[in-house]
């Protein structure tokens, strides 16, 4: 379902942050990211969540070869994906609601359907009584759940999340956990980067693992 | 209450940079639309004196000396040539009391003095347009007689008239050209103080499209605000102008029209331009 073969990232006209970088997440996969802080791991998920083309090598997502596939056609991709942002980045001139409805808005659902399934969703993660605050009066476990709420409200078919357990206590860790397991048993496939050793015990998955740029192993056997 | 959050995905409205822009846009409406308008009546005030002026001649009779015929009886051949001829509607000689009048500026009131060599003027009225050749060549026996048709001088005028109408709709465009960089200048900087949001929109599949919307929306709002402003007072300074036109017994007809089409052609260029902008700028985007 999305594979890199030899991929390469650099910024501008600066070193490669990612060298040579081959593996393949199945559909329905759970991985996690794992590397030192500056080994790559934030620019392997910009190059998942489609922030950047790579700079050499080959991506292929949900079919399409990322590469040359043309500017215009991105967008119908990125809704595929959800993105669960260490600094959860939610808006804080929108409610609770209005944060979690974005990628609705953006993929052009219908207004009706959209709130409907909005409210359904934030009630079912106990955020039901705090649907028209502002994301800056709630607690960080609440920003976190809103911030899981908005990538998956669109059903995506791979979720990725950047050290989502960094600012939570490990009985918040380990639910997130939890949750992430029952999407990806809905069929999600699952990246998440996290320095987390206690849950990386604790959750068998394998591992990408990232050190200065290459990837180096996979317990799982899938990486090159 | 939907159709307010989803204006604000970007909080446009927040920006201090965009805070005068109703107001700048409000001017520059005002501005475009007393331009035109006096472009449209310089031109139609042109119009209809040139079309009075232009089948107006001036023959002249000019003093000679003793020996040549008497100025009455060369003024009475003139007319008798003016009169026969079929271009010619009227031909009367200007009186005395004319004569003075016009060199009064000059020679001060009063009856003009008799020994001053004073040139018998005869005003003449063509029925149309034409060639005047044959007329002077009909005046060419009459001694001392010259034909003025006016033309060196109406050139002139005709052509300070036409600079004036062309740089009154040049100025229209330079106040439409400045709006349209004011307008890029504030997507630009909205683009740049909110680029977090714009950012987080393209990566949950936002299209180009659907965030230069966004962009055009608050444009067309503000715009409209503008555009408003400056027609209300366009056309209240338009009434008074109007009025007191009447009452000095100048009548141009206002072309009412520029009032609302120009506050309308800046909302539509505000639209437009911001749209546009965006579109560009966002497609600097991965």
């Amino acid at each position: 379902m999305i594979t890199f073969e030899s991929v390469g990232l650099r910024y501008g006209t600066g070193p490669e942050v990612l060298r040579d970088i081959t593996f393949t997440l199945d559909s329905g996969s759970f991985h996690f990211l794992t590397g030192a802080s500056g080994a790559g791991k934030s620019s392997l998920l910009r190059l998942l969540y489609l922030a950047h083309r790579p700079s050499r090598g080959l991506i292929t997502m949900f079919g399409q070869d990322i590469v040359s596939l043309p500017r215009d056609d991105l967008p119908a991709l990125r809704q595929q994906i959800g993105v669960v942002f260490q600094d959860f980045r939610l808006l804080d001139h929108l409610s609770v609601l209005d944060n979690v409805a974005l990628p609705l808005r953006a993929a052009g659902k219908p207004e009706g359907e959209a709130l409907a399934h909005v409210t359904e969703l934030l009630k079912w993660i106990g955020l039901g009584d705090v649907l028209h605050l502002r994301p800056t009066v709630l607690s960080g476990g609440q920003q976190q759940r809103v911030a899981i709420a908005r990538a998956v409200i669109a059903r995506p078919k791979l979720l990725l999340a950047d050290e989502p357990t960094g600012n939570v206590d490990n009985g918040i860790a380990l639910r997130l956990l939890y949750l992430f397991e029952e999407l990806n048993r809905l069929g999600t496939t699952i990246v998440i980067a996290t320095h987390n050793e206690s849950l990386l015990e604790r959750f068998k998955y394998p591992r990408l693992h990232l050190a200065d740029g290459h990837l180096m192993q996979s317990e799982a056997g899938e990486a090159a | 209450m939907k159709k307010q959050q989803r204006r604000t995905t970007i909080p446009l409205d927040r920006d201090a940079t965009g805070r005068f822009l109703p107001l700048i846009i409000g001017i520059m409406v005002l501005l475009a639309t007393l331009m035109l308008v006096g472009a449209v009546m310089l031109g139609e005030g042109l119009s209809n004196w040139r079309s009075g002026l232009d089948l107006k001649l001036t023959v002249q009779v000019m003093q000679l000396d003793e020996r040549a015929t008497p100025l009455a009886q060369r003024v009475e051949e003139s007319l008798a040539v003016l009169r026969a001829s079929p271009q010619v509607a009227t031909a009367e000689p200007l009186s005395g009391e004319d004569m003075s009048r016009l060199l009064a500026p000059w020679l001060g009131q009063g009856e003009l003095p008799a020994d001053l060599p004073v040139p018998a003027l005869i005003d003449v009225t063509l029925k149309q347009q034409g060639d005047i050749a044959v007329l002077q060549e009909s005046l060419k026996g009459i001694a001392g007689v010259s034909l003025d048709d006016h033309g060196s001088w109406l050139r002139d005028v005709r052509r300070l008239a036409q600079l004036s109408i062309i740089a009154a709709y040049s100025m229209v465009v330079l106040i439409a050209g400045a709006a349209a960089l004011i307008l890029i200048l504030l997507v630009r900087a909205g683009l740049n103080t909110h680029r977090d949001v714009v950012e987080l929109l393209h990566l949950v599949g936002a299209t180009d499209a659907f965030i230069a919307r966004q962009f055009q929306r608050h444009m067309l709002w503000v715009s409209t605000q503008g555009a408003v402003l400056g027609g209300v007072v366009a056309a209240i300074l338009l009434a008074i102008v109007s009025v007191l036109g009447q009452r000095i017994g100048y009548v141009s007809s206002i072309p009412w029209l520029a009032v609302p089409v120009i506050p309308l052609l800046f909302v539509l260029l505000a639209g437009m331009t911001s749209r546009r902008t965006a579109r560009r700028l966002l497609s600097e985007l991965p």
